[in-house]
């Protein structure tokens, strides 16, 4: 056994000659601060997003339609308080997301990794459903206030619009749960590969 | 005593090829997904650079980034289950008898479950069984009885 692994460790050794072409230590340097940048202007992008629709809402229905019965606030505070969540959520899991340490050791590392993609399964699950029937509830609940200042027919194109377009994020909330799903279960396995060999 | 740049230039030019092999081994010898790790692999180290602590070597701490990087960059870009990476990378026909013989060893060690791959890599860049202990996060014990069933596996490999 120890000749196997002396010829391998000669082949090894043989196998490392020379230096490869590669960026060089400054262009690296400068890719790391523009990948950086790239990830802080995505999450900023996310959060900028979640907040104007907030402010545009928030201000819909204090400037233009500001709704008079209480099962309307009810239904604009499902709305806009849903969507506020949101916002912390995503200010959290950046947070979160930043103290992932790669200089631990693999199983420290690892362990962290997975309690990382159980909480964001439990955000992109659980959480972001609930977040969205909270939003749906809040605006059917606002239907019976705008049907006397719309038309029918208006009403229902409204209704109708916003089912199609709970179902589009409904369906990026499945790819979304998959994906965590996938990235959970290949941690758990690692985790494991490495407890148990 | 050397800024974050200078330290970083000194590293990258010492540890490059070590990592840039530990990356084909994992990438079972193809070069342009190893080139693409290895520079991951420095991104995260230049990142964290401001976190070392000089609990351990330099280059303890180099084949813990490299390690945490092979594993994360396989599941970010989805390649845990691809083919490219699964295949045997084809050589050109006129390939040396050496290059060739490298591209088994890859292939070889690429056919090991993926901590396993890692772990012998560790061995055959001769690190201390306590360092990769370290690097893994397992006891020295754990570690001896994967590393000898790690090397029965090989030995049926390239049987």
């Amino acid at each position: 056994m120890s000749d196997l692994l002396d010829d391998l460790k000669n082949k090894w050794s043989d196998a490392k000659g020379g230096n490869p072409k590669h960026p060089s230590a400054e262009e690296v340097i400068n890719l790391s601060k523009k990948k950086k940048k790239g990830a802080v202007n995505m999450h900023i992008g996310n959060i900028a997003i979640l907040t104007i629709t907030l402010i545009g809402i928030s201000a819909f229905f204090i400037y233009v339609a500001p709704l008079q019965e209480i099962l309307s606030h009810i239904g604009i505070a499902l709305m806009t308080g849903g969507l506020l969540l949101r916002i912390l959520i995503e200010c959290y899991s950046t947070y979160r997301s930043t103290k992932l340490e790669i200089s631990d050791s693999t199983a420290v590392s690892n362990e962290k990794f997975l309690k990382f993609y159980a909480y964001r399964k439990r955000i992109h699950g659980p959480v972001t459903i609930s977040i969205l029937v909270a939003y749906t509830i809040g605006f059917y609940i606002l239907t019976p206030e705008f049907s006397t200042y719309f038309t029918t027919t208006q009403v229902v194109i409204m209704d109708l619009s916003y089912l199609l377009a709970a179902a589009i994020f409904g369906f990026s909330i499945r790819k979304g749960i998959k994906d965590e799903m996938r990235l959970l279960n290949e941690w758990k396995g690692l985790n494991e590969e490495i407890a148990n060999g | 005593m050397p800024n974050n740049t200078e330290l970083f230039e000194t590293l990258h030019a010492d540890y490059y090829p070590m990592v840039n092999q530990m990356c084909l081994g994992f990438m079972k010898g193809n070069k342009a997904l190893a080139q693409d790790l290895s520079q991951e692999t420095f991104i995260n180290t230049w990142r964290a650079l401001d976190k070392f602590k000089g609990a351990s070597s330099y280059k303890t701490w180099i084949y813990r980034i490299t390690v945490n990087t092979c594993l994360k960059y396989i599941r970010d870009n989805k390649l845990k289950n691809q083919a490219s990476i699964d295949e045997y990378t084809q050589l050109p026909d006129d390939s040396t008898d050496t290059e060739q013989e490298h591209q088994a060893l890859y292939h070889a060690i690429g056919q090991l479950g993926e901590v396993d791959r890692l772990i012998i890599m560790m061995v055959l860049d001769e690190l201390e069984y306590g360092e990769i202990a370290e690097v893994v996060g397992i006891s020295e014990g754990n570690l001896r009885v994967k590393i000898h069933r790690i090397k029965k596996s090989l030995k049926k490999i390239l049987v």
